[in-house]
């Protein structure tokens, strides 16, 4: 098992900056445009599929239904965002959504943020692999026992329990983040507050917090889609007006049989911050996903 | 009194994680393997204690065995798409090009959308008459094709979604291996004449073995517990036919509420996901030697 965790440790180092390679002749025409024609065609999947729903968010009915497809002659509409938006208690979702991934995302870093710093400096490797061996099992695994409790503690339904059970998406994931943080920092930097006669936990605090605080935006906006993102623990714990949003647009369509449009305007909607969050951090984002690649 | 503290420090600073750890992630496992030898649909009457039936039941149940071969079906098929396409996207945002941090940051956003939402898009493209995608196929000369409605086409159809959402993912993987590699292979690869093709086949390809390891893992771990994709656009049909073992096991526990033998599906569902990782880790230390 700790093979895994020195192979994660082994790829951490984010490819921001790869060696040049020099085989490529700058000069070559012919060479650039053939790049070019490839890096189009490698993203044209990727992107595809948001122009797509984006499109098709603002198509009237008739034009999502058109054969041969209408790409970009069509008359622009709000209606399907208005019906998303109305149809459903959208505000309710939205907020659930927005106070369930902040504040777990805070309670990951909160819980997350000490042990990573005691990983670090005393090298608790069983810790760490514990916490790897909850990155392995099946967040499938957790459900019938999280739901069998909170049913018991008549907790289904409420923020706590949604919180709770995302702490267990957040808190590994801020770990694994903190953790190449805090061991990137130089021992003088401790040796010298020790000198100065600041005590351990002071040291952690006033010192080792304030200098990671770029790891900690990190592990947060990652933490924080994630948990955006979740759908299992949502369905089962959330119910009536606790759904967040990606469960919510999951009931939607039971609900409004496939009435397309509206739905793309959901899916739209629901996407936006986590590309906003994406776009401001992307580089960060690229570290954190190749590091713990927790899903 | 802070010195106290500080003394105890390497304890005091884990042990809101540890606490997290027995509560969320040990207790959970435990209860999972304790309600796997009882039958139970909830209720106020407590689990009765079955023994091993559950697990005798599960090695007698035909689809069990169906949702473990549709599983190491779709996993083949995504994670085998996902490792050849992702390698070949390294390659390709490794070279230098204007505008290649935007283009990465493009081709990463499958994998940061919001799962549930990114399927019913997909949900819609799959429709056989108003989808886009026979649309395309079409366009091109292709039959039509029912997609998810198609019970010998569902599983390849969900594996495309995979492979669209989680090639990055492996991309970005082998894109920081091919950032640590040395250069003097291949310099001297070029002193030897060797052209494009050959020095990947006989450098490059060899020594990014072990980070092309590591990415196959994560994404088999991974796609052997598929949740959000296949619940949303298909929800395991056309019947049982994209039932993978982690969905079966989530409605015998939680739509039918079998608690029991749910519980004993899960436990199987871990333990492969277990052997995975354990063959793969082998297989890494092997690479690592030779």
């Amino acid at each position: 098992m700790s093979e895994i965790l020195t192979a994660t440790r082994a790829t951490a180092p984010p490819p921001t900056r790869p060696v040049a390679r020099p085989r490529r002749r700058r000069g070559s025409i012919l060479g650039r445009i053939a790049l070019a024609v490839t890096v189009t065609v490698a993203l044209a999947p990727a992107l595809f599929v948001f122009f797509w729903m984006l499109t098709s968010s603002f198509k009237q009915q008739v034009d999502i239904y058109t054969i041969p497809p209408k790409w970009f002659d069509f008359t622009p509409t709000l209606d399907n965002y208005q019906a998303a938006l109305t149809r459903t208690p959208f505000a309710r979702y939205m907020t659930n959504s927005l106070v369930v991934a902040t504040c777990s995302s805070l309670l990951g870093l909160l819980i997350g943020v000490p042990a990573a710093y005691s990983i670090a400096r005393y090298r608790q490797t069983k810790l760490s692999l514990s916490l790897l061996t909850a990155r392995l099992l099946p967040g499938v695994a957790y459900l019938v026992p999280f739901f069998v409790a909170f049913t018991a503690l008549r907790m289904v339904g409420t923020y706590p329990a949604l919180i709770l059970s995302h702490v267990i998406i957040t808190f590994p994931l801020t770990v694994f983040i903190m953790v190449n943080f805090f061991a990137a920092l130089p021992d003088e930097v401790h040796d010298a507050a020790q000198v100065d006669g600041c005590g351990k936990l002071e040291t952690f605090w006033r010192i080792a917090v304030p200098l990671t605080r770029p790891g900690m935006l990190t592990a947060g906006i990652l933490a924080f889609i994630f948990s955006w993102n979740d759908f299992k623990m949502a369905l089962i714990l959330s119910d009536g007006d606790s759904r967040t949003l990606p469960v919510a647009v999951f009931n939607f369509v039971h609900e409004a049989s496939l009435d397309w449009g509206p739905m793309m305007a959901y899916a739209s909607i629901i996407m936006l911050p986590v590309f906003v969050l994406t776009l401001a951090a992307q580089r960060h984002i690229v570290t954190g996903m190749t590091m713990g690649s927790v899903k | 009194m802070l010195d106290v503290l500080d003394r105890y420090d390497r304890y005091i600073l884990p042990a809101p994680a540890l606490i997290v750890v027995v509560a969320m992630l040990a207790f959970p496992i435990g209860y999972t393997v304790y309600l796997s030898f009882h039958e139970w649909s909830g209720g106020l009457r407590p689990p009765e204690f079955v023994g091993l039936d559950n697990l005798t039941r599960s090695l007698g149940d035909s689809q069990f065995w169906g949702s473990i071969w549709r599983t190491v079906y779709f996993v083949t098929l995504s994670v085998g798409l996902q490792v050849v396409l992702g390698v070949g996207a390294a390659l390709l945002f490794h070279q230098r090009f204007p505008g290649r941090g935007v283009a990465r940051t493009l081709f990463m956003f499958p994998m940061i959308a919001t799962p549930a939402a990114v399927a019913l898009v997909w949900k819609m493209m799959f429709d056989p008459t108003i989808g886009i995608l026979n649309y395309l196929v079409q366009s091109v000369g292709g039959p039509t094709l029912l997609w998810i409605s198609d019970a010998n086409l569902v599983i390849p159809a969900l594996a495309i979604v995979d492979t669209w959402m989680w090639t990055p993912l492996v991309m970005l993987i082998v894109l920081a291996g091919l950032a640590a590699l040395p250069q003097e292979p291949f310099e001297a690869a070029k002193v030897d004449g060797a052209g494009p093709v050959r020095t990947f086949v006989s450098v490059t390809l060899p020594l990014l073995s072990p980070v092309i390891l590591v990415a196959a893992l994560f994404r088999l771990i991974d796609a052997i517990k598929t949740f959000d994709i296949i619940k949303v656009i298909t929800d395991g049909g056309p019947g049982t036919a994209s039932e993978t073992l982690n969905l079966y096991a989530f409605k015998q526990g939680l739509s039918y509420l079998h608690f029991g033998y749910g519980s004993m599906l899960l436990v199987w569902l871990t333990l492969l996901v277990f052997v995975v990782a354990i063959v793969f880790t082998r297989l890494r230390a092997r690479t690592d030697q030779g």
